[in-house]
């Protein structure tokens, strides 16, 4: 595990921005290792501005000095934009005109930060991709970007604009009429394809047609959203007027691509559908990725699902424009949309497997969230109970066999039972079998981000889709290279501004506090001996921390909240829930406990607080909660921290301006773990959170918490110490892996993990020889630690 | 002229340092009729009423008990000035004859000719006059910026722009510490960036005049043309041009060349032979000055997430800023720069207090910030002072430390030290 060495890399860099996450870099070469061939990936998409622009100037406060290169436009405060040269961009959210640079930002680049006042994206090689397959063109980027920006736009950034957006989108390969095709509308493409002896082979022999005037009337889909946002009609006095007349521009050549065809000339020529994955592997070496669209409504091979939303149900604003830039041209586009957790990713999800209304694959990451998936489907959609099938390790429906294999369904199940490489039951290989030979229309990818492109691959190799969908909340970023993961299933789609969701009330608006926890004396000198594991658990295992928590747990259950707390060391989880006789869920926890334990916090109502390990992090679906406790965390993991504020971010009932949901998270004081809660909470600090720091808690001195006494803490702190190095590890989650594989859990070798046990008792054999009389004049301290 | 009296209790800071100086250097000073002028000036209003009817009262005499509750206050601070003096008989205080006859000549020549300066009119053209004025008050505002950003960030550029005597006070007024190339600035000198620049022009001639007295020259020389010039403000502000006067002694010159180098006065080539007063010199002495015109809008907005954006182009308030805060981008109307544990620290380090760093962002606070929410984020603030208190965690106490024990006992003093 990478933690370890986590703490070192990202101090000597300084800046929040460069830090690097240990488990993203852990996943990034994951991707890397492992024997498969290396995925192809456009050079173009290496390229950075960052580490490309040098900057020649620094001022006298050692800040890069763009002044030379950017002039001021004469009316530079109607603008909102500063576009530096190295690709970062700074939007004023103030600005008369923040909604038309918003919404085409988010198109073009990555946003670094969204807070308040001023927002910081940056342009990359793959946003800019994202860009262009979502439809936009070079020079409209470069155009638009030219207009909302306060200064000329450097040089430098059109080059790169141009030479990352040039080559990408340029071609698509469409499936249509169930035949192969590729696309363009650029002649010289076209032609350098045609010209390329390795994609001659695979031309379908049939000579290059113009395509005639399209035959087929391209309807609009439409979303049962709330009525269209007018927002960009809006004529605003403060907006120049070339914004203004260009983003209607966009807007419109977004939706209306149906004109946009008509315009240009389209070249199509047919492939032969066994080589397409030479084809895609060709093309990208020529660097002209292909863009995968699929043409649904004229998929005639592939029998319709015949399931709509229904009518009750109403997407909210950002959904429906989520939606909307997926199915953009009337075809279905892979791709990543980015929500916040309890924005109602699954409903997206839905819609998405409605609209497309073929056979539908959704893979979630644990089995609980399979049973919500099913559940969520059955919500908001009008399918039958017949047409969804489960796939999971224990609940499995009946693999459909003879004339029903051919008939549509959704089928959901687990990235690792689909992944699995050793040996299946009977069971288990009908239905990969059944996976394995059905030709799906849509595959649905459920927190897409926690799976290692090694695995995604894997599951891309079995499944064979017309369109991937992936679904998350915290898109990894810190990889500053494009992984091999973004190319396979495709650009980011959408990604939504957390504080705006929270301004409208879609999400909860929660307070996030850091608590400071003191460390107890005795604790602390052990923590200073100790090694790293043992450490994290002494810090865990602090008393102030247990009594802070405990402390929490009453105030917030005196208020009528429903509280989680998460552990991911299963040791303190234990002892803390037992020793405050709340249940308690963790790895080993089967399935129907799990379901009790969830259903009983969602309805019993003296059932207000449980404890959780790290299997909830994801997927688990908890309304009610809206208090959550962190005890004990994996490393510095950004991502794990959003996820688990995701858990109480889902809108509450009694909306108002209040904070209406908590989320604490406790730290020992001068141990690890502040520097951990730091990196972890840059994510949402950029998201525009803002942590609280508490040290203090009022009305604490009055309540009745147990581990008050001395003697408590000390025999607490000999249980710590007599734990197994096990337990003082954090959880492995096993089967659920997301691996797939088992993992070898990473006790490591005796040695190092009996140091800090063996100090302790390399000390009691010396004080082995003092005599009792003179034990009986020590301090009452010391006798607790020779009795170790 | 309240400004000069900040808080009732204060006083302003010449007032006290003219208390503090001796008796004798001030019975000079006192019998200078335009002195007399400008200290009674200086004065609060009910310190002034009660030293004009001291003035026009044939006995001037005061007894402390009949008038009406005078703000005994303000008879012992003229008393400590050598104002009011003890009577001797019958426990009654009467003014200085000196200082009566000074301010009453004063007064009846008028302040303008008792500075004794030599107006030169130049009405010739108005309009050159007014765009010379603008270049005046542009080049004396440049000038006294360069000592500020000296002060904020001392480096070899900014040393450039300061002559060694502006090294000097700063450094004897302790608002930096170090010698040579190694100048840093300290909480003091902080606290003097904090200042408006009223004050701040005040407490530099302060910090100037006690460094003179310290090394034992009198200031009276200086005073009287920083005094004379000062009073020639007041009188007619419309003409700011004045022929240097020839009998000035070595001394005085080269304080005016200090004058120039403050921007407080103007003198665009030393042959010219004349002098132009400027708006900053008259900060030293404008009654009723109109605080507000030193208030600009602030400029700066802090994000939750640490990160200072800027809107200005000022060197200076950059230079502030980055004393505290690690810049990242510069573009010509706006400054991106992170508050860092690091970067907090290092300010720390001088001496800046967490308080002084968080009152600088408010007051410079932008407009839209201020419009939406706190001036600055509630977590930021918390942590610039947790930052500052972590620093004081560690409390020192006296203690013996014995060695080289034989046996391995020694570890329990060990355990002593770490609980």
């Amino acid at each position: 595990m990478s933690r370890r060495g986590g703490g070192g890399r990202g101090r000597g860099k300084g800046k929040w921005e460069s830090y690097r996450d240990d488990d993203d870099s852990q996943s990034g070469s994951n991707s890397r290792d492992g024997g498969d061939e290396p995925t192809a990936v456009p050079k173009a998409a290496s390229e950075n501005l960052e580490t490309k622009v040098t900057y020649s100037n620094t001022d006298e406060f050692g800040a890069k000095d763009y002044r030379n290169e950017m002039p001021l436009k004469a009316d530079f405060t109607h603008r909102p934009l500063w576009v530096a040269p190295d690709g970062h961009i700074f939007l004023e959210s103030f600005s008369p005109v923040y909604k038309h640079a918003r919404d085409f930002l988010i198109a073009i680049a990555e946003p670094v930060c969204r807070p308040e006042h001023i927002h910081e994206y940056q342009l990359t090689a793959y946003s800019l991709y994202a860009a262009v397959s979502v439809g936009l063109q070079t020079n409209d980027i470069i155009e638009y970007l030219e207009r909302l920006s306060k200064s000329a736009l450097p040089e430098g950034i059109k080059q790169f604009i141009t030479m990352c957006t040039l080559s990408y989108g340029k071609v698509k390969l469409v499936l249509k009429h169930n035949r192969y095709f590729v696309e363009s509308r650029a002649s010289d493409v076209i032609q350098k394809l045609l010209k390329d002896p390795v994609i001659q082979k695979c031309i379908v022999e049939e000579k290059v047609t113009e395509e005639p005037q399209q035959t087929t009337v391209v309807e609009k889909i439409t979303f049962p959203g709330q009525e269209k946002d007018k927002e960009g009609d809006e004529k605003d006095d403060a907006v120049p007027d070339d914004i203004g007349e260009l983003y209607g521009r966009i807007e419109g050549e977004e939706e209306d691509d149906a004109e946009a065809i008509r315009s240009l000339q389209l070249l199509t020529f047919e492939i032969k559908q066994e080589t397409i994955e030479v084809v895609q592997k060709r093309c990208i070496e020529l660097e002209y990725p292909l863009l995968a669209e699929y043409d649904f409504r004229n998929d005639t091979l592939n029998p319709n699902l015949g399931i709509d939303l229904k009518p009750s149900t109403t997407l909210r604003p950002y959904q429906e424009k989520s939606l909307r830039k997926m199915f953009g041209n009337s075809r279905a586009r892979s791709g990543v949309i980015v929500l916040p957790c309890g924005a109602g990713k699954t409903l997206v999800g839905v819609t998405a497997a409605t609209t497309v209304n073929k056979r539908c694959l959704c893979l979630a990451t644990s089995n609980v969230s399979v049973e919500q998936w099913k559940a969520q489907f059955k919500l908001w959609s009008t399918i039958q109970e017949k047409q969804i099938i489960r796939f999971t390790r224990e609940a499995r429906d009946a693999v459909p066999q003879g004339a029903d294999a051919k008939k549509p369904c959704v089928c959901i199940s687990t990235y690792s039972m689909v992944a699995y490489s050793g040996k299946r039951t009977f069971a288990a290989e009908e239905a990969m079998k059944f996976i394995e030979s059905q030709e799906w229309g849509l595959v649905l990818l459920d927190e897409v981000h926690t799976i290692p492109a090694k695995m995604f691959r894997r599951v891309l190799t079995i499944v064979q889709a017309h369109c991937k969908l992936g679904l998350t909340a915290t898109l990894v970023r810190e990889d500053d290279k494009i992984t091999d993961l973004n190319f396979l299933i495709g650009p980011k789609i959408y990604e939504a501004n957390w504080m705006e969701l929270q301004k409208a009330g879609h999400i909860a608006k929660v307070q996030c506090a850091e608590v400071w926890c003191p460390m107890t004396a005795e604790f602390y000198s052990y923590y200073l001996r100790a090694q790293i594991a043992r450490r994290l658990l002494l810090s865990v295992m602090n008393p102030n921390k247990f009594r802070i928590c405990q402390f929490l747990i009453r105030f917030h259950e005196k208020r009528n909240d429903k509280i989680i707390v998460f552990s991911d060391n299963v040791f303190a989880l234990k002892k803390y829930a037992i020793e405050m006789n709340k249940p308690f869920l963790y790895g080993e926890t089967g399935q129907t406990e799990r379901m009790k334990i969830l259903q009983n916090f969602q309805y019993n109502p003296r059932v207000n607080t449980i404890f959780v390990s790290k299997v909830a992090d994801t997927s688990f679906d908890l309304p009610e909660a809206n208090v959550l406790i962190q005890i004990s965390a994996h490393g510095g993991s950004r991502r794990q921290e959003a996820q688990r504020l995701g858990r109480i971010l889902r809108a509450k009932k009694h909306s108002s301006d209040a904070f209406n949901a908590f989320f604490y998270s406790l730290v020992s004081q001068d141990t690890v773990e502040m520097g951990y809660s730091r990196k972890r909470q840059r994510f949402l600090v950029n998201q525009g959170y803002a942590y609280k720091v508490v040290n203090k808690l009022p009305g604490m001195e009055k309540e009745d918490l147990k581990l008050g006494t001395k003697e408590s803490q000390l025999q607490l702190l000999q249980q710590v110490l007599a734990a197994s190095d096990a337990d003082a590890d954090e959880e492995d989650v096993k089967g659920e892996d997301m691996d797939g594989t088992v993992k070898v859990s990473r006790r490591e070798s005796s040695l190092s993990s009996m140091a800090g046990a063996s100090s302790v008792s390399y000390s009691s054999r010396g004080r082995g020889g003092s005599s009792a009389a003179r034990d009986a004049e020590r301090h009452p301290l010391f006798k607790r630690f020779r009795q170790k | 002229m309240d400004f000069f009296r900040m808080g009732d209790s204060e006083v302003a800071p010449f007032i006290a340092f003219l208390a503090s100086m001796n008796r004798e250097e001030r019975g000079r000073l006192i019998s200078d009729p335009s002195f007399c002028l400008f200290l009674f000036r200086l004065f609060s209003p009910s310190t002034q009423s009660l030293i004009l009817s001291l003035i026009w009262d044939s006995t001037q005499l005061i007894r402390i008990d009949e008038r009406i509750e005078p703000d005994i206050s303000c008879v012992t601070l003229l008393e400590q000035l050598d104002i009011v003096l003890q009577n001797g008989v019958n426990n009654t205080k009467i003014l200085n004859p000196i200082f009566r006859r000074g301010y009453l000549s004063g007064a009846l020549e008028g302040s303008h000719r008792s500075s004794r300066f030599v107006p030169i009119n130049s009405e010739k053209d108005i309009d050159k006059k007014k765009k010379k004025d603008k270049d005046v008050v542009k080049k004396s505002n440049e000038r006294w910026e360069c000592l500020l950003r000296f002060l904020a960030l001392p480096s070899e550029s900014t040393v450039q722009n300061v002559s060694s005597t502006t090294r000097d006070v700063l450094n004897h007024a302790g608002f930096t510490s170090g010698h040579g190339t190694d100048i840093e600035i300290t909480s003091k000198g902080f606290q003097f960036l904090l200042l408006s620049p009223v004050k701040q022009i005040w407490s530099y001639m302060i910090e100037l005049l006690k460094m003179e007295t310290r090394e034992g020259r009198s200031v009276k020389e200086l005073l009287d043309v920083l005094l004379r010039m000062a009073l020639c403000i007041h009188s007619e502000p419309e003409n700011k041009k004045y022929e240097v006067d020839n009998s000035w002694t070595e001394r005085q010159c080269n304080f005016v060349t200090h004058l120039r180098e403050l921007g407080l006065i103007f003198i665009r080539k030393r042959k010219d032979g004349f002098f132009y007063l400027t708006p900053n010199l008259a900060n030293l002495c404008l009654a009723n000055h109109d605080d507000s015109l030193t208030k600009k809008s602030g400029s700066i907005i802090v994000e939750t997430n640490f990160r200072v954006y800027a809107y200005t182009s000022s060197s200076l308030q950059l230079a502030i800023l980055s004393s505290f805060t690690c810049m990242t981008y510069r573009f010509h109307d706006m400054s991106v720069g992170i508050l860092t544990r690091d970067s907090v620290r290092k300010a720390l380090q001088v001496g800046i207090t967490a308080n002084q760093i968080i009152s600088f962002l408010k007051t410079n606070c932008h407009p839209e910030s201020l419009s939406t929410s706190l001036p600055i984020p509630i977590t930021v603030s918390d942590q610039i002072r947790l930052w500052e208190d972590e620093r004081k965690r560690l409390i020192y106490q006296e203690a013996a430390l014995y060695s080289s024990f034989e046996s391995e006992k020694v570890s329990w003093i060990k355990y002593i030290c770490i609980i």
